[in-house]
C-alpha cells in the first residue's frame, strides 16, 4: 500500500511534468511566464495567449482524456475476459465506434459533438455485444489467441463497413481529417460536452475495482459471496462502451494503449484492481499526452499521428508479451 | 468430381465475362461478338482493351495467386485460419512496394520482386519471433506474431505516407483497402511469369503437402525432411502472395476463403483441390471487383472491402467452430 502511494505520487509528478512540456513545446514555443499571464491576465491581442488557450490547452486535455479512456477500457476488458491480451483497439470495439461515427456523419452533415458521441457509443455497444456473443458461442471459451483473432476479423469487418459508407457518401475527407488529426482538432465545445460523462464514468470505474477483483476468483465464489457475476460484467461493459465510444468520437480508433498501460501497472502493483485502475488512468493519459507531444516535435510544423507512434511502441510490446504468454 | 470442376470452370468464365461487360458503359455480349469481327466502334474497343480486359485479367491472375498461396499456407501450418494477410506477408510486401513507388520509380517490372523481398522479410520476422530454440514451431505463436507484425507494418506505412504528398496518401489508403489499381498490360506481363512459375511449382509438389499431415515420425521414416518441405511450401506461398500484392492492393481473406471452399467441394487435399482453390480465388476477386463497381453511383468500392465484408464473418464462424470441436 505504501508502495502504491509512492507510485501514485510519482505518476502525478510525471503527469504534471508532461503536461507542462506539452503546453509549452510545439510549433510555437511558449514560456512559463506567458502561461501564467494567459491564465491570470488573458489578453485577446496576444497571439501566444490565443494559441495557448484555444489550441494547445484543449488538445492536451483531450489527449489526456482519451489516453485514460483507452487505458482503462483495456484494464476492464482484461479483467472481464481474464485475457491479458484484451484491448479495445485490437478487439474491434474502437472500429465499431468508428462505424457509428461514420453513420453520424452521414445523418448530420453539420455534426454536433453530442451526436458524434452518441453514435459512437452505439457503435461501440454493437461491437462489444458481438464480441461477447462470440466468446459465448465458442463453447470451450476463447483462448487469448482466439479472442485476438476474433478481434482482428471484427475490426476488419467494421472498417470495411466504415470505408464503404465513407466512399458511398463521400465522407472520405471528413473522416480522414477526423482520424488523422488526432487530438489536434478537438474543440472546447466537444470537451465541454464530454467532460461530465468522462468524470462520471471514471468515478464509476474507480468504484468497480473491488468487483473486478472478485471476478478473478471465478463465478462460483462471486455467487457464494452474494454478488451477481453477470451484473458486474454488464456494468463493467457499459463503462467500457461509454469510455471507448467517447474517446473514439474525439480522436478516432487508437490501439495498444489499453494493452500496454494496464500491463505495466499490473507489473508494478500486482493483481489488485483497486490499485491498478487509478494508476492506469493517470498512466494512460500521460502516455498519450507524451505521444501527442512527440508527434508534434518529430517533424514540425507537420504532425505525426500519435496513433502511429503508439503502434510503434505497442507492437514490440505485444511481441514480447506473446513470447511470455506462450511460455 | 469432374462435374464439380466443370461447374466451377463455368462460374469462373461467367465471372470473367461479367467483369468485362459490366461497368460505367455496359458492353453487351453482342458488342463483344462484334468486336471479334472488327465492326465495333473505336470507343468500345478502347474501353475493352485498355480498361476492362487488363483489369479483369489482373483480377483473374491475382485471385489465382492468392488462392494457391492460401492453399499452401493452410497446408503447411495445418491451420485453417492461416492467410497471407493475417500473417503479415501482404503488409510487408505492401510497405516495400509503397516505398519503392513513392521514392524511386514508376517502373513495374521490378515491382513483383520488390514485393517478394518485402513479403519474405515480413515472413522471416514473424518466423523469428515465433521461433523458440529446440521447440516445434507453434502455430498459435506464429499467428499472434503475424498479427503484431501486421499492426507494426500498418503503422509504419501510415507514418511513411504522412510524410508523402496528398495524392500518395490517398493512393496508399486505397491500396490498404484492396483496390485493384494495376490495370495496364505491361503490369500484367511483369506479373505473369512469377505467378506461372510459382503456381506451377506448387501444383507440381502438392502431393508432398499431404506428407506434412502425417507428423514428424512418419515423415522421417519415409525419408523426408519436414523442415525442408515446410520451407519450400512457405517460400512458394509467400512468393505468390507477395508478388501479386504490389499490383492489387491488400486483398485480405481471399487466401482464407478459397481453399476452404475448394476443400468443401472436393473433400481433401489434392491437385484438384489446389487448382479449384486457385479458380475460386479468381472468382472471388473478379466478382468482388465487379460488385464494387456496381454498388456506387459514382466511384467504386475497392474489391478488398467487399471481400472483407464476406470473409470476416466467415472467419469468425470458423473460429467459433474450431473452438467448439
Amino acid at each position: 500500500m505504501k508502495r502504491f502511494t509512492w507510485l501514485l505520487l510519482f505518476a502525478c509528478l510525471l503527469f504534471i511534468g508532461t503536461f507542462f512540456l506539452a503546453i509549452t513545446q510545439g510549433a510555437a514555443d511558449i514560456s512559463l511566464q506567458t502561461i501564467k499571464e494567459a491564465f491570470f491576465g488573458f489578453d485577446y491581442q496576444n497571439q501566444l495567449h490565443q494559441v495557448l488557450r484555444n489550441i494547445r490547452l484543449p488538445r492536451v486535455l483531450a489527449s489526456f482524456l482519451v489516453g485514460s479512456c483507452f487505458a482503462v477500457t483495456g484494464a476492464i476488458m482484461q479483467g472481464i475476459t481474464k485475457n491479458p491480451l484484451a484491448d479495445g483497439g485490437l478487439l474491434g470495439v474502437n472500429s465499431g465506434a468508428a462505424v457509428g461515427l461514420a453513420i453520424a456523419f452521414i445523418l448530420f452533415p453539420t455534426i454536433q459533438p453530442s451526436q458524434a458521441a452518441l453514435f459512437s457509443f452505439l457503435g461501440a455497444f454493437i461491437a462489444t455485444a458481438f464480441l461477447f456473443l462470440l466468446t459465448k458461442y465458442a463453447r470451450l471459451g476463447m483462448s487469448p489467441t482466439g479472442l485476438i483473432l476474433a478481434g482482428v476479423a471484427l475490426s476488419s469487418f467494421f472498417s470495411a463497413i466504415s470505408q464503404t459508407l465513407s466512399l458511398q457518401f463521400d465522407l472520405n475527407q471528413d473522416l480522414a481529417f477526423w482520424f488523422i488529426g488526432g487530438a489536434a482538432n478537438v474543440t472546447w465545445a466537444q470537451l465541454r460536452f464530454v467532460t461530465p460523462i468522462y468524470v462520471l464514468a471514471i468515478l464509476l470505474t474507480l468504484g468497480m475495482g473491488k468487483s473486478l477483483n472478485l471476478l478473478s476468483l471465478g463465478d462460483d465464489t462471486v455467487i457464494a459471496l452474494g454478488k451477481h457475476p453477470q451484473g458486474i460484467r454488464g456494468a463493467a461493459l457499459l463503462v467500457v462502451v461509454v469510455l471507448a465510444g467517447m474517446a473514439v468520437s474525439l480522436v478516432g480508433p487508437v490501439s495498444f494503449i489499453g494493452l500496454m498501460v494496464p500491463h505495466v501497472t499490473r507489473g508494478l502493483v500486482g493483481k489488485n484492481y483497486q490499485l491498478i485502475l487509478p494508476l492506469t488512468i493517470i498512466g494512460g493519459g500521460t502516455l498519450v499526452m507524451a505521444a501527442d507531444l512527440v508527434g508534434r516535435l518529430i517533424n514540425p510544423p507537420f504532425e505525426t499521428p500519435f496513433g502511429a507512434i503508439l503502434a510503434l511502441i505497442g507492437v514490440p510490446f505485444l511481441l514480447i508479451k506473446i513470447r511470455r504468454e506462450q511460455g | 468430381m469432374k462435374k464439380k470442376v466443370i461447374i466451377v470452370s463455368f462460374v469462373l468464365i461467367a465471372a470473367f465475362l461479367a467483369s468485362v461487360m459490366i461497368g460505367k458503359t455496359f458492353l453487351s455480349f453482342r458488342v463483344l461478338l462484334d468486336m471479334l469481327q472488327g465492326i465495333a466502334s473505336s470507343s468500345q474497343v478502347l474501353t475493352l482493351f485498355s480498361f476492362r480486359l487488363p483489369r479483369a485479367c489482373l483480377a483473374l491472375i491475382a485471385g489465382l495467386a492468392f488462392g494457391f498461396s492460401g492453399f499452401a499456407l493452410q497446408g503447411v501450418t495445418r491451420n485453417e485460419l492461416a492467410d497471407a494477410s493475417i500473417l503479415g506477408i501482404n503488409n510487408g510486401a505492401g510497405l516495400f512496394v509503397i516505398v519503392y513507388l513513392g521514392f524511386y520509380a514508376q517502373g513495374s517490372y521490378l515491382l513483383p520482386l520488390v514485393g517478394v523481398i518485402g513479403g519474405l522479410s515480413a515472413a522471416l520476422l514473424v518466423y523469428f519471433i515465433a521461433y523458440k530454440y529446440r521447440q516445434l514451431l507453434s502455430m498459435e505463436r506464429v499467428i499472434l506474431a503475424g498479427i503484431a507484425v501486421n499492426a507494426g507494418l500498418a503503422a509504419g506505412t501510415l507514418l511513411l505516407t504522412v510524410q508523402l504528398s496528398k495524392d500518395r496518401y490517398s493512393f496508399v489508403t486505397s491500396w490498404l483497402s484492396g483496390a485493384i489499381w494495376g490495370t495496364s498490360w505491361t503490369q500484367i506481363i511483369s506479373l505473369l511469369p512469377w505467378v506461372i512459375l510459382l503456381a506451377g511449382a506448387l501444383f507440381w509438389t502438392v502431393p508432398l503437402l499431404n506428407l506434412l499431415g502425417f507428423g514428424e515420425e512418419q515423415a522421417i521414416s519415409l525419408g523426408v525432411s519436414l523442415t525442408r518441405l515446410r520451407t519450400w511450401f512457405l517460400l512458394l506461398a509467400v512468393g505468390l502472395a507477395a508478388s501479386t500484392v504490389g499490383f492489387t492492393g491488400n486483398l485480405a481473406f481471399v487466401g482464407l476463403l478459397a481453399p476452404h471452399i475448394a476443400k468443401g467441394i472436393v473433400g481433401k487435399e489434392s491437385r484438384t483441390a489446389c487448382v479449384l482453390s486457385g479458380m475460386i480465388g479468381s472468382i472471388l476477386v473478379l466478382a468482388s471487383d465487379t460488385i464494387g463497381r456496381l454498388i456506387l453511383t459514382s466511384g467504386e468500392i475497392p474489391a478488398g472491402i467487399i471481400i472483407s465484408l464476406v470473409g470476416a464473418p466467415y472467419f469468425l464462424y470458423l473460429l467459433i467452430r474450431q473452438k467448439a470441436q
